[in-house]
């Protein structure tokens, strides 16, 4: 058995795994983050198809990526083709909305540390992230 | 959990249930065995609310014939199939009804704290239980042989027909449930949840850990350790040493979907519904103070 630590890119900052889930392997991995991301998709209205489950081992090494649109099977009926562009598409958002959300964060910085050079109050924290 | 884990075959009793058995044949307090426990159980009594909307004569009755015990997380009361033999009337910590299925996955159907009872349908004529009953929140808990409190039931007409009506918004609650289960995302289902917990339990602090939310919301560990984490995030709640403090009751409100509010009133309705039924009997004189 082995520790595999579940973490969530969503666009922004993600959340991290704490505790992690003991497996066999990383077959049994793979399998876990395949339901895991079903579940957080299930009965949802807007399915975060550009959602990513990364799997990390106990040294915090990447053992693989699972994109949720990899395994939404409300894709299912599409061709292959048609769904490797959906999955791309996913990827560029994503990869798109973490950029907007560390520009957002690093601007948010930039005016704290203006701020405190002239002595006004600043935003120190937003959404429980320290700036 | 343990006991979830060895049920793989149908129809297997749980381990924690095999080991209960035992313990609530040897160590329990009981008001016989002790002779101090009388005033425990009165002191405890009225902390149950179905218990505290009995008339005089049904408590006189039923005193004698109640034990008491502190039941862990985790203890088994009954298993789908098994004849109910007692029934649970809780003080405090709360007790889950679970639908196992045969590959031995098994999801909440309702939930019952202090203002209820569990298998008290027994004495209304269904002996077998169709749930597993599982002690989800520590807590002391009264119980009486169903034999018992059947005799009581007899001949106490208001007390059955009490027993009735709780059970009717109990089966209102489980309808609700199910049709959540079915409809609402995990997100919206854990934020209801963790609002109908602190609601039964009547604390703002739960002592939840992930692995037990994510089988009481039939779904995997992993999924409840990132939603959660999401609404520790936002600030709704705190996850500290295995508990869960709620810290924005009205954000988790709007997380929440709508059963919530459609369980909150039931909630409310099984509370007047013991309120009046204790009123009555002190109006016409028929119970203690």
């Amino acid at each position: 058995m082995s520790l595999f630590y579940f973490n969530l890119r969503d666009g922004t900052d993600g959340i991290q795994d704490s505790d992690g889930i003991d497996l066999p392997d990383r077959d049994a991995a793979y399998w876990e983050a395949e339901q895991i991301a079903d579940e957080l998709m299930r009965n949802t209205k807007r399915r975060p198809r550009h959602w990513q489950l990364q799997i990390r081992d106990a040294d915090d090494r990447l053992v693989f990526e699972m994109p949720f649109a990899a395994v939404d099977r409300t894709l299912a009926n599409f061709e292959p083709g048609e769904r490797r562009l959906i999955e791309r598409h996913a990827e560029i958002a994503r990869a798109l909305l973490e950029t907007q959300h560390r520009s957002r964060m690093l601007i948010r910085r930039s005016r704290a540390i203006m701020a405190r050079s002239k002595k006004r109050p600043y935003l120190a924290a937003c959404q429980g992230v320290r700036v | 959990m343990a006991y979830l884990r060895s049920t793989g075959t149908p129809g297997a009793g749980c381990i924690l249930c095999l080991l209960n058995g035992i313990a609530l044949k040897d160590g329990v307090v009981s008001n016989r065995s002790t002779g101090d426990a009388p005033a425990s159980i009165a002191s405890h009594f009225r902390s149950n609310r179905l218990l505290a909307a009995l008339s005089e004569q049904a408590v006189k009755q039923l005193v004698p014939e109640l034990r008491q015990a502190v039941f862990p997380q985790g203890t088994c009361l009954f298993e789908p199939g098994d004849i109910i033999d007692r029934v649970y009337f809780p003080h405090g910590g709360m007790i889950s009804l679970l639908v196992v299925f045969n590959d031995g996955h098994a999801i909440e159907a309702s939930t019952i704290g202090r203002e209820g009872a569990v298998g008290f349908r027994t004495v209304l004529g269904l002996r077998h239980s169709f749930t597993r009953a599982v002690v989800q929140i520590s807590g002391t808990f009264s119980f009486i042989a169903a034999t018992a409190l059947e005799k009581i039931v007899l001949e106490n007409e208001e007390f059955r027909q009490h027993l009735t009506r709780y059970g009717l918004l109990l089966h209102f609650e489980a309808q609700q449930n199910s049709a959540c289960n079915a409809i609402h995302s995990v997100d919206q289902r854990l934020s209801r949840w963790i609002l109908q917990t602190s609601d039964r339990v009547e604390s703002d602090a739960l002592a939840l850990t992930q692995e037990f939310l994510a089988e009481m919301l039939g779904v995997r560990r992993g999924t409840i350790s990132l939603l959660a984490g999401q609404l520790q995030k936002d600030g709704f709640i705190e996850y500290k040493r295995g508990k869960i403090y709620i810290r924005d009751r009205e954000g988790l409100k709007r997380r929440a979907c709508e059963c919530y509010a459609v369980i909150h009133r039931l909630g409310e309705m099984e509370k007047h519904l013991h309120d009046d039924a204790a009123a009555s009997g002190s109006a016409s004189g028929n119970r203690t103070a």
